[in-house]
């Protein structure tokens, strides 16, 4: 039985809403603007962009009235040979106090804005290849629009000349055959400042949302609204007594574990959920936390930071969760599946349908009614 | 992106509901048509028909707008259905669009199919798409077990295609279809004509053979008309030309087929006919069958579709006629060439005027209307629309501006007779109308033909002249003809009308004079102080306070009782409809009484 229908609702209730998304692209616009008119900074940006789970479509609404977040990448031309990770942010300190008084802080490896609706995360780069350069400033990389914007037939792609104008205005939603087949940038990896670890360190989002594109065309649109479901799910369900892991490195459990192929959310959920204690049961039972490497930067260990006891509790409780999923999967009335998937997702996720009056099934006589003139007409009116 | 509208929401998420329905892929919007698309897949367990398979994909298309506009269901290109049945637009592929163009459950003019429970369209919010799936799912069932159509439904013809801007009128019923059993009339030329003033509309006047003539009694302004003749041929076959099970053959070598399977060689009768006709410049092809007014009843009436046969470029190097006309004729009956079909309609009164028809005397008979002024133009409109064929009318005003505040002419009228615009106007209505103009007075039209009142056989006297009423209730005496005299009282407060039979009334001037002196007496008493002036003998002067809704009014609340009374034809009676009013002179009623 196809419940599409029920999922689909479920994701538009969990999804940013458009004032959030519209906030958080204005906020990174006016931060770019800013940068780009300060005397002192705009000498040493390349580029802004947004990076995260908003630019992947995994982000889900912040629960609460609490602010949802995104992240922003300034790239700079700053030699990390020559400056310090601390000397680094150091540099935006100023800006910092002339624009965000009061509403920012410096965190280990980012800087933290808050505004009105959204906070801004914004994480200085060093100097990238020149090769990487002309990559970074290209429509590509500065697209505002997250990957669940473009439909199949006009993918995003890091191609030199790609543009997204045309899916803002909506106005063409076939890309051109050349971009579709050109071969893509090869995304670096970039260098940002660990204050604590006085180091610089690697990442790579760009590969990240590559990786995701891919993920998503070969499980048909699902792979992101899996993420998406889950993530909610650890909302309602793990929180507040499980923490870890949330963000990016849930998403990243789930872009292993979810199988290609899948064919709506229900299944992705499932899969996921018992691939993951299918896989790690050996783990689990040596209370050894599994480790996933990070899509562009492989020597990363997305995990690093779960602790055994993050793991186990949060093994056992999936082990639930998947049977749980199971059974809604497998339930024979619609009715039961939507019920044992509000167990799952809460009451964001739509109730089962009820039999109105009208959709009561008496056996039909089929064939044509002739209009009575006696009884009046349709809508009761004639002109 | 379109966001999805919440009450839309809610609705599909009944769908889940009906048995028959699985979803496939739920809403997204297509910006091609801008509306709201649902694929799902309808699942029946039986069917005897193997254009309709157990499982069948459809497309429903909903308006942004829901639970407004429309929502239609189309069958999907690959696993839909392909063949037209009945109850379906026609159902062919389109080029840019995942589904077929045969959108089902099409409710027609009279009907709307589907069950009993369905038979009130549902326009609530979480109601309406799942009774338009619903009845989607009856549909298929229905046409999987053959039970579209049931004996004892109205005959539909099915959806028209290839349809020209044009339109070919024709004049049938049951007696022309008497005339058309005979064996000779199978096949020949017909004649058609421009209808003057009348939009890329066109007359069948005639059909003939050697030995077969059948011309359509239409009315003036098809008679009258100024064009030419054309020249077309004409086939009847046994029966509608259809493709199984409902779909209108869309180009020769599929109607060619059909008829063969009826036993008539179409294609040989038409090179037939044009090389018999050298010299006949053929621009149409009419295919006359029989259709019955409900299914499974005999056929009843004839009905015609009009294919155009296009001019064609002749090379110059043809030169004899014969060969000439083989090519024109290779060229239009080409194979799979497509037909341009013209749209046609069936003209005749008892097609036309089925909505509501006058008493049969008034119908049928032939009206003499004296006086077209307020009263006679107001009710010479009412009796043509309502049926009334034969008429002549007799005025010898000339039409004023001053005059159009109540009456149906118009400007373009002006400084016309009133007589000679107001026949123009009356026989523009309906294609066999008859009405005749007399320029003249009464009495001088009388004086000039004697023989007037013969063929007549309803006298309406809508003058309020005395001289007038005199003179026809005096040539009506010992006939057996109906007299009918309208007038309306001062102010419009009441309209008097007297209906006689001449058979038995011997004093027709005094009875009605008797009945209406006392009335005119108390108008006059009611409005004391109210001076009128009168322009001329019989005309209202444009000072008469009289309006058109008052006339109006009155007219239409007499109509019933003029019928009543024309069909008792007892020696006479009066009918007066008077206006009620409350103290702040609002109409609050109308009242008829009779003596």
């Amino acid at each position: 039985m196809n419940i599409d229908s029920l999922f689909n609702d479920f994701l538009a209730g969990i999804r940013l809403t458009k004032d959030q998304r519209d906030d958080l692209i204005t906020g990174h616009t006016t931060l770019r603007k800013r940068l780009l008119a300060d005397k002192d900074l705009a000498p040493i940006i390349v580029a802004t962009f947004l990076q995260g789970s908003y630019r992947r479509a995994t982000a889900v609404r912040p629960k609460n009235g609490k602010r949802a977040d995104v992240d922003v990448i300034v790239v700079t031309n700053l030699d990390r040979s020559k400056v310090t990770p601390s000397e680094a942010l150091e540099k935006f300190k100023q800006f910092m106090d002339d624009h965000y008084e009061g509403k920012y802080e410096f965190q280990d490896r980012s800087i933290g804005i808050e505004l009105s609706y959204v906070d801004l995360d914004v994480v200085i780069t060093s100097a990238p290849s020149e090769v990487a350069e002309e990559m970074l400033s290209s429509r590509s990389i500065q697209s505002q629009l997250s990957l669940e914007d473009f439909p199949s037939t006009y993918p995003w792609k890091m191609v030199k000349g790609w543009d997204d104008t045309s899916i803002v205005n909506k106005s063409n939603y076939v890309l051109n055959e050349y971009y579709r087949k050109a071969s893509e940038w090869k995304s670096e990896a970039l260098w940002i400042p660990d204050r604590n670890l006085s180091k610089w360190e690697q990442t790579d989002p760009l590969e990240q949302i590559r990786w995701t594109r891919e993920k998503n065309a070969n499980t048909d649109g699902h792979y992101v609204n899996v993420v998406k479901a889950v993530k909610w799910m650890r909302l309602e369900k793990l929180l507040p007594d499980i923490k870890y892991p949330k963000g990016y490195p849930l998403e990243h459990m789930i872009g292993d574990m979810c199988p290609d192929g899948v064919e709506s959310v229900g299944e992705g959920v499932m899969k996921s959920l018992e691939n993951f204690n299918n896989t790690y049961a050996a783990y689990r039972t040596a209370k050894v936390v599994p480790s996933f490497a990070d899509r562009g930067v492989p020597s990363h260990n997305v995990w690093h930071r779960i602790s055994v006891e993050d793991f186990c509790a949060f093994y056992d409780k999936v082990a639930d969760f998947g049977k749980t999923a199971r059974k809604a999967y497998e339930a024979p009335t619609i009715e039961e599946q939507a019920t044992l998937w509000q167990d799952l997702f809460g009451s964001k996720f739509p109730d089962p349908p009820k039999k109105t009056q009208k959709a009561s099934a008496a056996p039909a006589v089929l064939g044509f009614t002739q209009r009575n003139e006696q009884t009046s007409l349709d809508e009761g009116r004639f002109a | 992106m379109n966001t999805l509208p919440e009450q839309l929401r809610e609705a599909r998420h009944q769908l889940l509901l009906l048995q028959e329905y699985t979803l496939l892929k739920d809403l997204i919007w297509h910006p091609a048509v801008e509306s709201w698309v649902l694929r799902f897949s309808i699942t029946i367990d039986q069917s005897a028909r193997p254009e309709v398979p157990l499982t069948t994909q459809w497309y429903a298309v909903i308006s942004p707008t829901y639970p407004l506009g429309t929502v239609e269901i189309y069958p999907d290109s690959h696993n839909g259905i392909t063949a037209t049945f009945q109850h379906q637009s026609l159902n062919k592929p389109q080029k840019t669009l995942p589904w077929y163009s045969g959108n089902i459950c099409v409710n027609t003019s009279r009907n709307s199919w589907g069950r009993k429970e369905l038979s009130t369209q549902d326009h609530s919010a979480e109601g309406k798409l799942l009774w338009h799936v619903q009845r989607a799912i009856d549909w298929v069932k229905a046409a999987a077990t053959n039970q579209l159509i049931i004996p004892g439904e109205p005959f539909e013809l099915p959806y028209p295609i290839n349809v020209r801007d044009w339109q070919v009128i024709f004049n049938e019923d049951a007696n022309s279809f008497t005339a058309w059993q005979h064996a000779s009339s199978l096949s020949g030329i017909f004649q058609y004509r421009k209808v003057a003033a009348l939009a890329k509309t066109y007359a069948v006047t005639q059909f003939y053979n050697r030995s077969f003539k059948m011309s359509y009694l239409w009315g003036q302004h098809i008679t009258d008309s100024k064009e030419s003749e054309k020249d077309g041929i004409y086939i009847v076959l046994p029966a509608i030309p259809v493709i199984d099970p409902w779909e209108t053959p869309a180009n020769w070598t599929q109607l060619f087929e059909l008829a063969t399977r009826q036993g008539v060689h179409l294609k040989n009768l038409l090179y037939q006919i044009i090389k018999n006709h050298p010299k006949r410049h053929f621009q149409m092809v009419a295919i006359g069958f029989p259709i019955p007014s409900t299914l499974g009843s005999t056929p009843g009436i004839m009905h015609w579709y009009f294919a155009e046969l296009p001019t064609i470029a002749v090379p110059k190097s043809l030169i004899t006629t014969d060969i000439i006309n083989k090519f024109k004729a290779d060229n239009w009956f080409a194979t799979q060439k497509p037909i341009q079909w013209a749209h046609s309609e069936n003209w005749n009164k008892n097609q036309v005027c089925s909505r509501g028809k006058i008493c049969s005397p008034l119908r049928n008979g032939k009206i003499l209307l004296i006086g077209c002024g307020a009263i006679g133009s107001l009710l010479a409109e009412l009796l043509i629309r309502l049926g009334t064929i034969k008429m002549v009318v007799i005025d010898e005003q000339i039409s004023r501006v001053g005059n159009l505040s109540r009456h149906t002419l118009s400007m373009k009228d002006v400084r016309q007779y009133k007589a000679e615009a107001l026949s123009q106007r009356l026989n523009g209505i309906f294609p066999f109308v008859e009405v005749k103009a007399i320029n003249l007075s009464f009495q001088k039209a009388i004086a000039r033909d004697p023989q007037l009142l013969n063929d007549i056989d309803v006298v309406i006297d809508a003058t309020a002249n005395d001289d007038v009423l005199v003179a026809c209730a005096g040539l009506l005496t010992d006939q057996d003809k109906m007299l009918i005299s309208l007038s309306a009282g001062l102010k419009a407060e009441r309209l008097y009308c007297y209906v006689a039979n001449g058979s038995i009334n011997k004093n027709i001037s005094t009875a009605f004079f008797n009945k209406i002196n006392p009335k005119i007496a108390e108008d006059k008493q009611r409005n004391s102080g109210l001076t009128i002036q009168r322009e001329g003998i019989g005309c209202w002067a444009p000072i008469f306070p009289a309006r058109l809704d008052d006339l109006q009014l009155l007219l239409n609340a007499a109509i019933t009782s003029i019928e009543h009374a024309i069909n008792q034809r007892d020696a006479d009676t009066f009918i007066m409809v008077a206006k009620q009013m409350d103290q702040h002179q609002r109409v609050i009623g109308v009242t008829v009484s009779y003596d």
